[in-house]
């Protein structure tokens, strides 16, 4: 998590957040994953796919 | 500077500002609930968590904040940028295999780039892990480090 212009403040700027849409093989729980590992929310299975 | 014992937490102190250092024992996704959007973050055993204290404070919080996420995996909040709670939150989280301090994050950047914002006199270390040694890279004669008992063993 990032901190932008000051000790505490605490920033996410969404329009540069580079986060893709996946679907979980295992369970079909679609989500915005971030990273450059995905893991399913409610299954944890990685086994996902972009869509 | 590599630290073994990785079973507890790294505390790593300047005068005014301190940081903890810890590794995640078993994977989980990560939930990061902004204004907006919820984010997923895929987290792995070994993977590090650092709670940064700009300002110092006590350190038990901020240890609590930690387990809250390493061990109970609870959600980060995000503030949209100005939001007027933003000056009363006096610990910021990161969580990433490789994680940097900065005291002068710039707009536009993201959690990819595994950045946490710290103080002046902890900025520019990078936190890694290899094996069971937590490296920070460089380490000035300035900080010092200790292992401290995380929340769970006390």
């Amino acid at each position: 998590m990032c901190s932008v212009g000051g000790p505490t403040d605490i920033d996410l700027p969404e329009d540069r957040v580079v986060a893709k849409d996946y679907r979980c093989k295992e369970c079909g729980e679609r989500f915005k994953g971030i990273g450059k590992h995905p893991m399913c929310p409610s299954c944890q299975s990685e086994d996902v796919a972009e869509i | 500077m590599n630290v073994s014992g990785c079973d507890d937490v790294l505390l790593v102190k300047g005068a005014h500002s301190f940081l903890l250092v810890a590794s995640v024992r078993k994977d989980f996704p990560l939930c990061i609930e902004t204004s907006h959007e919820e984010y997923y973050q895929g987290v792995h055993a070994g993977d590090l968590v650092v709670v940064s204290a700009p300002e110092a404070g006590p350190v038990e919080p901020a240890l609590m904040l930690l387990e809250l996420v390493r061990t109970y995996h609870l959600p980060l909040v995000v503030l949209p940028r100005d939001h007027p709670g933003s000056k009363r939150i006096p610990y910021v989280v990161s969580v990433a295999p490789v994680i940097q301090t900065s005291c002068s994050i710039e707009r536009g950047t993201h959690p990819e780039q595994h950045l946490v914002c710290s103080s002046d006199e902890l900025a520019g270390l990078t936190v890694s892990r290899t094996g069971r040694d937590i490296t920070i890279s460089p380490l000035p004669a300035t900080l010092t480090r200790e292992w401290v008992k995380s929340m769970e063993h006390r």
